[in-house]
């Protein structure tokens, strides 16, 4: 897998204020990066940063491998699409010419396209209607403006909270689309987002920031360890205990704690239960838990603001 | 660079507010000669030289170009608001993610605000040609034995003056952040060009009165000449041009041009952008 965007301490510095303060992340081909933090926590700032709209105070950046400071950067710039805080559209204009006019600035000649990247955002209904964008609802005009960034087959789709504005059935026909464009197309998305658990559905990766810092990066694997469901069985005899619940649950991970075995994971409890007793093992204590990825991010970023 | 013309182009274009600018330009067209046969058609002011000068189908045609003058004023205002919606819309950003460099978008930018400014000034000021032509005589002027010479060479120095204007429009909205400011600024400069104009003629006519320092009277000959924003004054108006005329009239937008451009540029290719 090659490596889509890579950046090196990117620092940008608003007066006296660091808005964003030493970013390292790294993306790879392919991946869904879920970039997660608070508001003004500079998520905004990075994407501005990567699209060329502003310029670092210090550090660099390499888009598809080249450089932000080399002459070659603008053409890496033209394999990505973006929509960067809100949709970049011109409201004078119908969902048809606002296409058409992107159509003519990434010179695609073929306009069949048109219809094609309405229909995948859910808009083909608008093929050829007049209608402003001025009159779309927030959530139409967030389809047009994927709509527009699709229009030049991009490598790497920057999605700035994509789900703004959208109704439940859009954000489903959205999340849909980006596995979708991610599996058939090998399109690599940074989607930044506060709304978490709706990210966990389809982020590969996860980079977290606050206060202007990556604090954490994370796969989706790593995070579904962390954030998984625990069952802590509390007995007698801690080593049989062990025994047993491991022969049971042979794909689950198992701990040996102070006070029991820490089984991670789903089970089926009437199942274990009834194997521990059958052993002979007198159960103490049975404790359940599940830690969420909002928990999990509070706990993150607690941990980095205690720091 | 193509790309961005054709699509500048074609932004401006499906604007209304073009619409508008039509408008008004057909509407100072015909307005304009008939104000002039009403204020100054009586036969004591036809008597008046200046006046006679300014009452011709040519002098009104290339005074419509003037920056302080009707469409010369609202034009560049409107062309402004059309082309800030680049900025308010944040559809400057697809070009930068599109990997179009930051000077291309700008002369882009410059380029289509010269064309349509000067499109919609020809416009106008053509109508304004064909209106005055009714009331009044078009009185050519000899000027390197044809009046047709006259008439392109001071048309070419009108759009240069355009073109400036063009230069100065551009410059605002790279630097300012919203068209307001644009809009405040450009009036704010281009009446104060105007108004250095009035104040220096009054001074020479004070001078040729009353008499006084020929270094000052010639400074102020020189800031008369430079001014763009006086132009109006000589462009068109029947006198014909020395060498020296030409260089002044020349020089001074080309600088203006070359100056507000690369301000620009230099402005554009650092400014954070929204």
């Amino acid at each position: 897998m090659g490596n889509v965007l890579s950046t090196n301490l990117l620092t940008k510095k608003y007066k006296k204020h660091f808005a964003v303060n030493g970013v390292n992340m790294n993306i790879e081909q392919g991946d869904i990066y879920g970039f997660v933090g608070e508001n003004g926590s500079g998520k905004t700032t990075v994407i501005r940063l990567i699209t060329g709209l502003i310029y670092p105070y210090s550090g660099d950046f390499k888009l598809f491998g080249v450089d932000n400071n080399s002459k070659g950067i603008g053409k890496a710039r033209s394999r990505v699409g973006a929509i960067v805080e809100s949709p970049s559209i011109y409201m004078n204009m119908s969902a048809y010419d606002n296409l058409k006019m992107q159509c003519a600035l990434l010179g695609v000649k073929n306009e069949d396209k048109i219809l094609n990247v309405l229909n995948d955002v859910g808009l083909g209904h608008l093929y050829g209607e007049k209608k402003h964008a001025s009159d779309f609802s927030l959530g139409m005009r967030q389809r047009l403006g994927i709509a527009m960034a699709l229009l030049g087959d991009p490598e790497l789709l920057i999605l700035d909270e994509p789900m703004n504005g959208l109704d439940p059935a859009g954000i489903v026909e959205i999340r849909e689309l980006i596995l979708k464009l991610n599996h058939e197309r090998n399109i690599t998305f940074l989607i930044s987002s506060h709304i978490l658990t709706e990210l966990s559905l389809v982020a590969t990766k996860y980079g977290i920031i606050s206060k202007g810092k990556i604090i954490k990066e994370i796969t989706a694997e790593q995070l579904h360890n962390e954030c998984t469901k625990t069952t802590l069985i509390c007995a007698d005899d801690i080593e049989q205990l062990y025994k047993v619940v491991t022969e049971v649950l042979p794909q689950n991970k198992i701990e040996i704690t102070e006070k029991g075995v820490k089984i991670i994971g789903d089970i089926n409890y009437n199942f274990v239960l009834s194997a521990i007793i059958n052993a002979g093992i007198q159960i103490l204590n049975v404790q359940y838990s599940e830690t969420s990825f909002e928990e999990y991010y509070l706990k993150v970023i607690g941990g980095a603001n205690n720091d | 660079m193509t790309e961005l013309l054709k699509i500048d182009l074609r932004r401006v274009l499906k604007d209304k507010l073009l619409i508008v600018v039509g408008i008004l330009a057909a509407t100072f067209a015909l307005i304009t000669p008939i104000l002039y046969v009403v204020l100054f058609g009586s036969q004591d002011m036809m008597d008046d030289p200046m006046i006679a000068n300014l009452i011709t189908a040519k002098s009104q045609f290339f005074q419509n170009f003037s920056m302080g003058n009707n469409l010369g004023l609202i034009a560049p205002v409107l062309l402004a608001i059309v082309l800030c919606k680049d900025f308010s819309f944040g559809t400057v950003r697809n070009k930068i993610i599109a990997g179009k460099s930051r000077t291309s978008i700008y002369l882009s930018l410059f380029t289509v605000c010269s064309v349509t400014l000067i499109a919609a000034m020809l416009l106008s000021s053509f109508l304004t040609l064909g209106v005055s032509l009714i009331f009044f005589d078009y009185q050519p002027t000899d000027f390197t034995g044809s009046d047709f010479v006259y008439f392109l060479v001071s048309l070419a120095l009108e759009i240069l003056v355009l073109i400036f204007m063009a230069a100065l429009l551009s410059w605002l909205c790279a630097v300012a952040k919203n068209v307001g400011t644009v809009i405040v600024l450009y009036v704010a400069i281009s009446f104060g060009l105007v108004m250095i104009g009035s104040i220096t003629q009054v001074v020479i006519g004070l001078f040729d009165m009353l008499g006084g320092s020929e270094t000052v009277l010639k400074i102020v000959q020189f800031v008369d000449r430079i001014n763009i924003g006086n132009f109006a004054v000589y462009i068109g108006m029947g006198t014909e041009y020395s060498v020296k005329d030409i260089l002044y009239l020349t020089i001074s937008p080309a600088f203006g041009i070359l100056f507000f451009t690369t301000l620009g540029l230099l402005k554009f290719n650092k400014r954070d952008l929204k």
